[in-house]
């Protein structure tokens, strides 16, 4: 699926100011599509690129933005399934990373209970990467769902 | 900061110590399946063995090419020579493949848990005792039938018993260790007689002499052949909706090879994710074929 930014552009005459943008029912839905297209490619760069780094801190990111769609209260265990990562250590060096770079909260209602948040005041971009993610992204705990099929 | 371990644990919860202890179970059992075909190895290649003294050992000794009149004495002593020789070959294939695979085995539990958390299992996991098993039963079989010509070089010269000894070592310990080093790879099995196979690359680094780098080669079985074009076509969309590698290991025999496979490259970090692109992608492939 090859779908250039600069195509979508010039298929609507988005940059055309000269002429007014008039969308018909049936165009709106093929705009809403190609745009449906442009977000599903974003977010599927979001996933790669994630997964190159040897720090999950990505991943951590792409389930926090996913599950805070889904729920208001986080906390570790739930970030941890949605990635289906089996230990906590695995996941404790990203966490600190992402507590000093401000990109997420941690509010310690107890010892035990940690809820998580994403630091969307310091960093307002985060909020469409959440609708991002949030309406596209499939975490690995749906996906495993999904190939449930190819198990013996 | 890093947080205490002792005080986190106690947060996981219990269906996740359930499973945990439901997959050590299932590694203890399988292990104790392993050793079990270990001591039943070293008890069928005793005797082996010591039949195959009972043909070659009574002429390398006396040196002369006639039937040996071996009695019920002289047989259990040359079986026991025999047997020592064997078992001291096996402590040397565990030895030399406790050195090759010091890393790799702590690597595979790393592995297998993973695999395992995702609902799947491992099989098929060369780590050299079948080939072990193999060529020694071969070369025991060799032995026989060219025990003539044996016993004739033994018969010349001392230093032929040497060279054989040498040679049994080379076939019978260093070449199954070196075999099982490279056919390492781990099989995943699904349903309807489909897989996942996984090839290791190690890299192995002198300062901190350790397997520094771990690559990992996945690889489903065949999609299709490369002659059909509409297939051909699919299989590309598929595989660059994923962006799944073109080619494997090794890019000439995937260029020669006629079928086309799903590639796909990891490290152990995004091992799990990586199997789960190649089981959607394989269930885009079953979409299609039903179409």
């Amino acid at each position: 699926m090859i779908f250039p930014f600069k195509e979508f552009l010039k298929k609507y005459g988005l940059e055309d100011l000269e002429n007014s943008l008039v969308l018909d029912p049936s165009i709106k839905i093929e705009f809403l599509k190609d745009l449906n297209k442009i977000m599903k490619i974003i977010n599927k760069i979001f996933d790669k690129l994630t997964n190159i780094s040897s720090l999950r801190g990505g991943q951590i990111l792409m389930a926090l933005a996913k599950l805070e769609t889904l729920e208001e209260v986080i906390n570790k265990a739930d970030i941890m399934r949605s990635l289906n990562i089996d230990r906590r250590e695995k996941l404790y060096h990203a966490f600190d990373y992402l507590k000093e770079q401000n990109y997420i909260e941690i509010i310690e209602k107890s010892p035990k209970f940690h809820i998580i948040k994403l630091n969307i005041d310091n960093n307002p971009d985060l909020l469409l990467f959440k609708e991002i993610v949030g309406k596209y992204w499939r975490s690995p705990e749906e996906n495993k769902l999904k190939v449930n099929k190819w198990r013996k | 900061m890093r947080k205490e371990i002792p005080e986190e644990k106690s947060n996981i919860p219990d269906s996740e110590n359930q499973e945990f202890n439901s997959f050590l179970e299932e590694l203890m059992k399988r292990e104790f399946i392993d050793t079990l075909k270990v001591r039943a190895f070293v008890l069928i290649s005793i005797i082996l063995y010591a039949i195959m003294a009972f043909y070659l050992f009574p002429y390398v000794l006396s040196g002369e090419l006639y039937i040996y009149e071996s009695t019920f004495i002289e047989i259990i002593y040359i079986s026991l020579n025999w047997t020592l020789i064997i078992v001291f070959a096996y402590l040397l294939f565990l030895f030399v493949k406790l050195y090759f695979y010091r890393s790799i085995k702590r690597f595979v539990h790393y592995i297998k848990k993973d695999v395992f958390s995702l609902g799947f299992t491992l099989k098929n996991l060369h780590i050299g005792l079948n080939s072990f098993i193999i060529i020694n039963i071969a070369f025991y079989f060799f032995c026989i039938i060219c025990r003539e010509l044996i016993y004739s070089l033994a018969r010349t010269n001392y230093f032929f018993i040497f060279l054989f000894f040498i040679i049994f070592l080379i076939l019978c310990v260093f070449l199954p260790v070196i075999f099982g080093f490279y056919q390492f790879k781990i099989k995943i099995p699904l349903k309807n007689k489909k897989h996942l196979k996984v090839n290791f690359r190690f890299k192995y680094s002198v300062i901190y002499d350790e397997y520094d780098d771990i690559f990992l080669y996945l690889r489903t079985n065949r999609v299709c052949l490369k002659l059909k074009k509409i297939k051909s076509k699919n299989y590309q969309e598929i595989s660059k909706k994923n962006w799944f590698p073109q080619y494997g290991r090794f890019k000439f025999l995937t260029k020669v090879n006629i079928f086309h496979y799903f590639f796909e490259f990891s490290t152990p970090i995004n091992f799990q994710n990586k199997i789960l692109n190649l089981l959607l992608a394989l269930k885009d492939w079953e979409k299609f074929e039903k179409n």
